[in-house]
């Protein structure tokens, strides 16, 4: 609790600390049986306008969501990660990538889908998470 | 009306702003706090298993997506109430309409900025209840010009520590990746010599940054340049909520500069 506080009044302040690799989430969808699409990036990146400078919830919506699948890609790597598809960061993506199905998909309600967090850096590319066959109903 | 009173006045008006354009955003994305949505409590309930009985029964009934969707909307009516008649019990309502919005979000939304605004909006929520108590005034302007160098400061130290920051090169691989939505004009450019120095002169900014603190030239110089750099910020990676929440604590830095005279 007092390290909590102490965080609160004193944060760490560090931005651009990370940069050796990014993770990039992607996903795949079934709406038959087992056919799979290809891998599709899941977070677009979105326009920017003048109006942005005030009103960017598009852009805003869309750091937090990276900022989700940057925790996930951090706690999928720790040891005790046996358990992580019960994890809410887990979860989380769970509900973005089905989110994002259901929106380009016209609202369909039933398919399959599966997601992976891409490591991507200037030399390499490696698959460092695969989840599990999820169904939408 | 004190030097002191003025700056809180100014920060007041500054912080009620950047508070209303966020809670303007958070209202238009609210589908994602909803049954079905990215955000939503069945999902985010776990995160407090570990909590205390009576703060999972309070957090259950406000964060619950028929109340909590009114939250956004407290924060811009006591926004709005705050910049017209800055109040101690308005200012409350605000930060905690605020810190629930940041908890919704794991603390992961645009995390920098939520850090800030709720450090200022604390800040000043205490000065209000011991309004007018000159000292209490000063304590506040004090830490929050504080945590606003500090802010550039530590960044700057996280940096300078890696080679790759003082080379160039993680500026030139940072806006290279999609992690960060850089328009892709740059992203083509993100090879280029030309982030070396850029690189370093951010560094240098960043460090040379408690300087500001000596005398209100250095400041107004100071907050001009870190004034372009959060607007840099927001053409390179679309980070809008950085400038006005940094913009607030800026007259208590100016304050601040004038005590160490």
């Amino acid at each position: 609790m007092t390290q909590i506080f102490l965080r609160a009044l004193f944060p760490s302040w560090k931005f651009f600390d990370q940069f050796e690799w990014f993770p990039v989430l992607y996903y795949r969808v079934a709406f038959n049986e087992n056919d799979f699409s290809d891998w599709n990036t899941c977070l677009k990146k979105p326009q920017r306008t003048l109006v942005s400078i005030f009103f960017n919830p598009n852009g805003n919506l869309y750091h937090a969501s990276n900022s989700a699948v940057e925790r996930l890609a951090l706690e999928a790597s720790q040891p005790n990660a046996a358990s992580i598809e019960n994890s809410v960061s887990y979860r989380i993506i769970s509900n973005l990538v089905r989110s994002k199905i259901r929106l380009e998909s016209g609202f369909r309600q039933s398919f399959s889908f599966q997601f992976k967090i891409r490591a991507q850096s200037k030399d390499t590319i490696d698959d460092i998470f695969i989840s599990q066959i999820h169904e939408a109903q | 009306m004190n030097r002191a009173q003025l700056a809180l006045m100014f920060i007041e008006r500054l912080i009620a702003l950047a508070t209303i354009l966020q809670a303007i955003e958070s209202i238009s994305f609210q589908s994602v706090f909803k049954k079905e949505g990215i955000w939503n409590w069945q999902t985010l309930k776990d995160d407090f298993l570990n909590a205390p009985a009576p703060v999972q029964g309070l957090l259950s009934f406000l964060f619950k997506d028929s109340v909590f969707l009114i939250i956004p909307w407290i924060q811009l009516i006591t926004g709005i109430t705050f910049l017209i008649s800055p109040s101690a019990l308005v200012i409350s309502l605000l930060f905690f309409s605020t810190l629930a919005l940041s908890i919704r979000f794991r603390g992961a939304f645009n995390g920098g900025s939520d850090s800030m605004t709720l450090i200022i909006l604390g800040t000043l929520m205490i000065a209000k209840f011991f309004e007018p108590s000159l000292i209490v005034s000063q304590a506040a302007l004090f830490y929050i010009a504080l945590q606003i160098v500090l802010s550039y400061f530590l960044s700057g130290v996280g940096k300078v520590r890696k080679s790759n920051w003082r080379s160039g090169y993680a500026l030139s691989e940072i806006l290279r990746s999609s992690y960060y939505s850089v328009p892709e004009a740059i992203q083509k450019r993100a090879a280029s010599r030309l982030w070396r120095p850029i690189s370093r002169l951010i560094l240098l900014f960043e460090l040379a940054f408690p300087l500001s603190l000596l005398n209100p030239s250095l400041a107004f110089i100071f907050l001009c340049m870190a004034f372009l750099f959060h607007l840099a910020n927001i053409y390179l990676f679309g980070l809008n909520r950085f400038l006005f929440a940094w913009l607030a604590g800026y007259p208590a830095v100016i304050y601040t500069s004038q005590m160490f005279m």
